[in-house]
């Protein structure tokens, strides 16, 4: 009986594992203006994609189900799926997908071999897609890269077409970046250098990721020039000890909070976190739909979408930006919250969508102002009021640049988490339609207007949007 | 069959024909009819006491602000019951017909505690809660009405906290915090229409 019980457990952690694992596969997507990730779904052991996720960041795109019909109209372009069927019918032609279409709660799913045969009767322009690496690429878009060494300084300097921003850790013998946000290209395959501290580097691509591992006969320090389009991996330089400038500590986590996160394991912090100025987090997700905006739209996708189209609109301006979820996942707001302060963001905004009247309305977090210690922890419930001067500032611009496009905008306090629990500016935003209608906050020229201000806004507040003494300064 | 009967038979199959399209019309229509909604409020108990004015924050979807209007109502000698029968009142015009903030069937404030000089602890029903509509701004409306109209009318009352049946809520519908405490006396507060 004891043995039958642990058969049980071995099998359902197996299971667990399993459908974890298979949760986490994603398809970057990289556009000349944006990259965004949507989840890969198993379905009969065939990998399959929610369209709509696919093509929402890419323009006007709605979808609704008529029985066992997928009806999508995306820039005009009407297409007809049918659920269990491979037939399908898109911009009145017909098309063979590879495995039959699956409507899952309302969501139309292709398989992802027919991703790119969908996408080219939909989208105009080149594509290429790396199947088993789940990267897709749209109009070009694509960062190049040389690799040059300096045997003289054991230095090896890598060149990109474009501003780069990996995530960057080392382990013994190894320095490996990871590029997940940028379309890096390179053939794969390992190149072997004769040098003693630069040893070979090896390029690869997997889960939606391009990685790049350089094998070193001594620590080495990777450093960033000429605005992230050079990366510069030298050996580390000999330093004498020296105390660390005082900086404010971030927030201290709630000691009974049954949902707050675990500290970062030390492990974890070694590792080099590239810094983005703002964090973006589409409010909502996973379990947790939000706002049922319409019959078939859910708050949860709203958000996701317009912070993706907001991330480009920072990212033109030269603001680097980052998503707190990139994908249908759930978070808990303390997670949002401990992640955002680990990220030490210039600005934090959390977006959400709503249908009570028109327009954009900006919220700062409705607490009681403290002044800022440095060195202090900050409590956690309270932790926005050390920085509300800078978020009122910041929801001041954001709020001029709307009203200046004559969009209808207004500004309140709100009690909303985790606004509360940020170390940094941060505001709350919740888009309404343009008009009466709800299906505006899907337009793509509505988005691109309302998300184009929101840049301007960040880009141009006037103070300082981080208040404590010995923190970084403004974006200017 | 002799003619006479085929004629019988002609004359039966046109009237069950008929007879069901009739019975058909008459299903069609009664699922038009609109469901006759029930009133679950609860019957309160008749308000003994003096009249008196009092001043209610009454939300605004249209312009997303709070209205200050004064009403005359009987109120109860005792402070909480005092307290519990002017949010009612507040919450009798969000379930008018053409309220300008709606709130769902059926929601109530069945207590209010008033813990501290300074705190006010408002228990709401469930259908408070659960047939509230989701955003920032309605959620967010309903929560400042009810904290500003406690702190309008219990002077040195500024830390209020909703809860649900008798238990703390994260959200209200998903966006406003009620786990925190309001502090009306917390910086800026939610915009008021002049």
């Amino acid at each position: 009986m004891k043995s039958w019980n642990h058969v049980v457990a071995i099998a359902l952690a197996i299971a667990f594992l399993t459908a974890t694992a298979a949760d986490d596969k994603r398809l970057s997507i990289y556009t000349p203006q944006s990259f965004y990730g949507v989840s890969v779904l198993d379905r009969d052991g065939r990998e399959y994609v929610p369209l709509l996720d696919v093509l929402t960041p890419l323009g006007s795109a709605t979808a609704r189900q008529d029985g066992d019909k997928w009806k999508l109209r995306f820039n005009n372009i009407d297409s007809e799926f049918k659920n269990g069927k491979k037939k399908a019918q898109l911009n009145r032609k017909h098309l063979d997908l590879s495995a039959p279409f699956v409507i899952d709660n309302g969501r139309g799913l292709v398989p992802l071999q027919s991703l790119l045969a969908v996408l080219s009767r939909l989208v105009p322009g080149t594509m290429e897609e790396r199947e088993p690496a789940h990267r897709l690429f749209i109009g070009g878009a694509a960062t190049q890269f040389t690799a040059e060494l300096q045997p003289a300084g054991g230095k090896l300097v890598l060149h990109f077409s474009a501003p780069v921003n990996p995530a960057i850790s080392t382990e013994s013998g190894k320095l490996r970046m990871i590029f997940s946000r940028e379309p890096v290209v390179a053939p794969a395959g390992t190149q072997a250098f004769d040098d003693k501290v630069i040893r070979g580097a090896n390029f690869s691509e997997h889960d939606g990721v391009a990685e790049l591992l350089i094998h070193t006969g001594a620590p080495v320090l990777a450093s960033f020039s000429d605005q992230n389009r050079t990366i510069t991996i030298a050996p580390v330089p000999q330093v004498h000890a020296q105390a660390p400038a005082p900086s404010p500590a971030p927030p201290s986590l709630p000691p009974t909070s049954p949902t707050a996160p675990a500290p970062v394991a030390p492990e974890a912090a070694q590792v080099a976190h590239p810094r983005a100025t703002v964090v973006i987090d589409p409010g909502h997700g996973g379990d947790d739909r939000g706002a049922a905006l319409s019959a078939t739209l859910a708050e949860k996708d709203v958000t996701l979408a317009w912070a993706r189209r907001l991330r480009a609109a920072l990212e033109q301006k030269g603001i680097p930006a980052t998503l707190l979820r990139d994908a249908d996942n759930a978070l808990t707001s303390d997670q949002r919250a401990a992640i955002a302060n680990a990220a030490r963001p210039l600005v934090f905004i959390t977006l959400h969508a709503g249908t009570t009247g028109s327009g954009v309305r900006v919220y700062t977090a409705h607490l009681g102002e403290s002044a800022p210690r440095a060195g202090s922890f900050l409590p956690w419930d309270t932790a926005q009021s050390a920085f509300l001067d800078g978020s009122r500032a910041l929801a001041g611009s954001v709020v001029a640049e709307i009203t200046r496009r004559e969009i209808p905008v207004a500004s309140a306090p709100v009690l909303l988490r985790p606004l509360n629990n940020i170390a940094a500016s941060a505001i709350a935003i919740e888009i309404m339609p343009p008009a009466a209608d709800v299906a505006g906050l899907t337009s793509a020229a509505y988005q691109q207007t309302v998300c184009a201000a929101i840049a301007e806004g960040i880009a141009g507040s006037s103070k300082p949007v981080v208040s404590p003494p010995g923190a970084p300064g403004g974006l200017r | 069959m002799t003619p006479r009967a085929k004629i019988a038979l002609a004359v039966l199959v046109i009237l069950v024909a008929a007879m069901g399209y009739y019975a058909f019309r008459l299903k069609r229509q009664a699922e038009r009819l609109p469901i006759r909604a029930f009133d679950t409020r609860p019957i309160a108990p008749p308000i003994s006491g003096p009249t008196e004015r009092v001043t209610l924050y009454i939300a605004s979807d249209r312009d997303g602000m709070l209205h200050r209007q004064d009403a005359a109502i009987p109120v109860p000698g005792d402070p909480s019951e005092r307290a519990r029968q002017i949010l009612r009142t507040l919450l009798s015009v969000y379930l008018e017909k053409n309220s300008p903030h709606p709130l769902g069937s059926g929601a109530d404030i069945k207590y209010v505690f008033l813990v501290k000089p300074n705190m006010a602890i408002v228990d709401a029903n469930a259908a408070f809660a659960d047939t509230h509509r989701s955003g920032i701004l309605v959620e967010q409306l309903t929560v400042a009405s009810i904290a500003q109209t406690l702190a309008a009318n219990l002077p040195g009352t500024i830390r209020i906290k909703i809860l649900v049946e008798g238990k703390e809520r994260e959200t209200l519908a998903g966006h406003a915090d009620l786990a925190d405490f309001y502090d009306t006396a917390a910086g800026e507060q939610f915009p008021v229409a002049n």
